[in-house]
């Protein structure tokens, strides 16, 4: 679920931004919808970073599936 | 051996020389390669032989000419089944002169089904089908996310698919999980393996996208996208799932069915997956928007402030402001009422000045003048008539003087005047013992009544 929270988080952060843009807030709400950003902001960086690719091959094999790594470069013409 | 061949006509050999077999099937193979350097020919195949070469030897036909066909060894691993006698077939390749037998034969690259008129009408009715029960319908295409985290490969793992996607696609998203499930994308089993794939990837519910691929190829060789099983399969997959099928030019029946479609994996992989740098670009955007929004909304605060801090700040400013206003409004006010007052006085001048004219102070004012004016003409009238009166009583008075009683007296005449200054002119007037005074020219003699007797 963390992809998910991601697009959320993305989504959120754009609608914060557009709150924070229109200028209608008030401060203390200002205030807050920017901590809240920030903090979306960094989440989503974070999780960017995090992600470490990550290609398998399944294969079945009397009924039960094995996974072994797949190297990206080995392969292809 | 070879047939002689009938003598030519005299005039057709002209000038010309006789040739060498040699010679002749020189010219023929360099008019034959050269006018037919690629062909493509229907026919039904006849007299298959394999020797142990390897290649394939057969025969084309139809029903009026045969012409000898070869297929090499190394091209036969294309045939999507092999060589039967009695297929129909469309053999592509090229016109060879084989010298040493005086034959020509094809030698063939490619042998597709013949039966390629069918194979469309099969198209056709199978889209017009699952068209009519709904399966392409845009209602029915599931979304893809925004941000595909995990996606499950179907395709074959040998194949350069797999490369040109995994590589434009993690270069895109470097944290993209990948499970590649192999399936054979081409031959007879292969629209079944893909089908078992396909189940089994909604079976896991690991990934967030399918993606059915493979390479480019012939025609014929996407055959089994166009299977109506995987079309069903692909309609009744919960997971999304992207065509992906190296082909620009036609749709297959698994284009139509597919949430989405991609003329090839390297599309696919740029479609479907996001652009890691293109994220990091818009977050450091989205960043940069919301501090420049929240540096306006603080700005716009403060401004606010500053100005309800300005009214605030000094209450004597409120008022000397009403002070001011007070003072303004007095002015005015005082202004006003001058003018009033003074149009007032003007209209009571007129007034007076108009009641003045008429009133009884002229009238008395003339009347007075016309008294005096009067009354001098009477002082000058009395004057006058004074004046020669008074010349007129002097010229008179001697005349009157030698009239006066008082002159008689003189001659020895008395008056006799009653007690209360009459003249006794009778003796009725007169009793006994009544005053009276007898007057004489040079005085009064004071008696008493006696007696009266009448004569």
């Amino acid at each position: 679920m963390a992809r998910k929270t991601f697009e959320d988080a993305l989504a959120k952060l754009e609608e914060i931004t557009r709150e924070l843009e229109s200028g209608d807030l008030s401060l203390e709400a200002s205030l807050k919808k920017f901590e809240e950003g920030i903090t979306l902001a960094r989440f989503c960086n974070t999780k960017l970073e995090e992600c470490q690719h990550k290609v398998s091959l399944l294969q079945e094999k009397n009924g039960s599936v094995t996974e072994t790594p797949f190297n990206v470069n080995d392969n292809g013409s | 051996m070879f047939p002689s061949s009938p003598p030519l006509p005299a005039p057709l050999l002209g000038n010309r020389q006789t040739q060498t077999v040699s010679e002749l099937t020189s010219s023929i193979t360099v008019l034959l390669e050269n006018e037919f350097p690629f062909v493509a020919v229907s026919g039904e195949i006849s007299n298959v032989r394999r020797p142990y070469s390897g290649h394939t030897y057969f025969t084309l036909k139809d029903s009026e000419a045969q012409i000898r066909c070869v297929l090499f060894k190394s091209q036969q691993r294309y045939l999507a089944q092999p060589l039967c006698d009695g297929a129909r077939v469309i053999c592509r390749g090229r016109i060879s002169v084989y010298r040493q037998r005086g034959e020509y034969q094809i030698i063939v690259d490619h042998v597709s089904d013949g039966g390629l008129g069918d194979l469309q009408r099969r198209f056709d009715m199978l889209k017009e089908k699952l068209l009519a029960e709904g399966l392409f319908a845009s209602e029915a295409k599931k979304k893809l996310p925004a941000f595909v985290g995990k996606v499950c490969l179907i395709t074959s793992p040998s194949g350069a698919a797999v490369h040109d996607f995994l590589s434009t696609a993690l270069e895109r998203f470097a944290g993209l999980q990948v499970e590649i499930l192999p399936a054979a994308v081409q031959g007879a089993s292969a629209a079944r393996e893909i089908i078992r794939q396909i189940e089994h990837a909604n079976k896991r519910a690991w990934a967030e996208v399918i993606v059915l691929t493979r390479g480019g190829g012939s025609l014929e060789d996407l055959a089994v996208f166009n299977d109506e099983e995987l079309a069903r399969a692909i309609y009744a997959s919960q997971l999304p799932v992207v065509s992906a099928v190296g082909h620009e030019v036609d749709f297959t029946i698994a284009d139509f069915v597919a949430d989405q479609r991609s003329p090839t994996p390297t599309a696919a992989a740029q479609e479907i997956v996001f652009d890691k740098d293109e994220v990091v670009a818009r977050l450091k955007r989205l960043q940069e928007q919301m501090v420049q929004g929240l540096q306006n909304t603080l700005r716009q605060k403060e401004h606010r402030l500053a100005m309800a801090r300005r009214h605030l700040a000094d209450p004597r400013r409120l008022v000397d402001h009403y002070r001011l206003k007070v003072d303004h409004v007095s002015l005015h006010l005082v202004h006003c009422f001058a003018r009033k007052l003074e149009w007032a006085t003007h209209r009571l001048d007129g007034v007076r000045h108009a009641f003045t004219a008429q009133g009884p102070e002229r009238k008395i004012a003339g009347s007075l003048r016309r008294c005096e004016v009067l009354e001098h003409r009477l002082e000058q009238a009395m004057k006058n008539r004074l004046q020669g009166k008074g010349e007129e009583v002097a010229r008179n008075s001697a005349r009157l003087n030698a009239l006066s009683p008082l002159a008689v007296l003189g001659r020895g005449y008395a008056l006799a005047f009653t007690g209360e200054g009459k003249v006794i002119r009778g003796i009725d007037q007169v009793k006994r013992d009544d005053p009276i005074s007898i007057r004489v020219a040079d005085g009064t003699i004071a008696g008493m009544v006696k007696k009266t007797t009448r004569k």
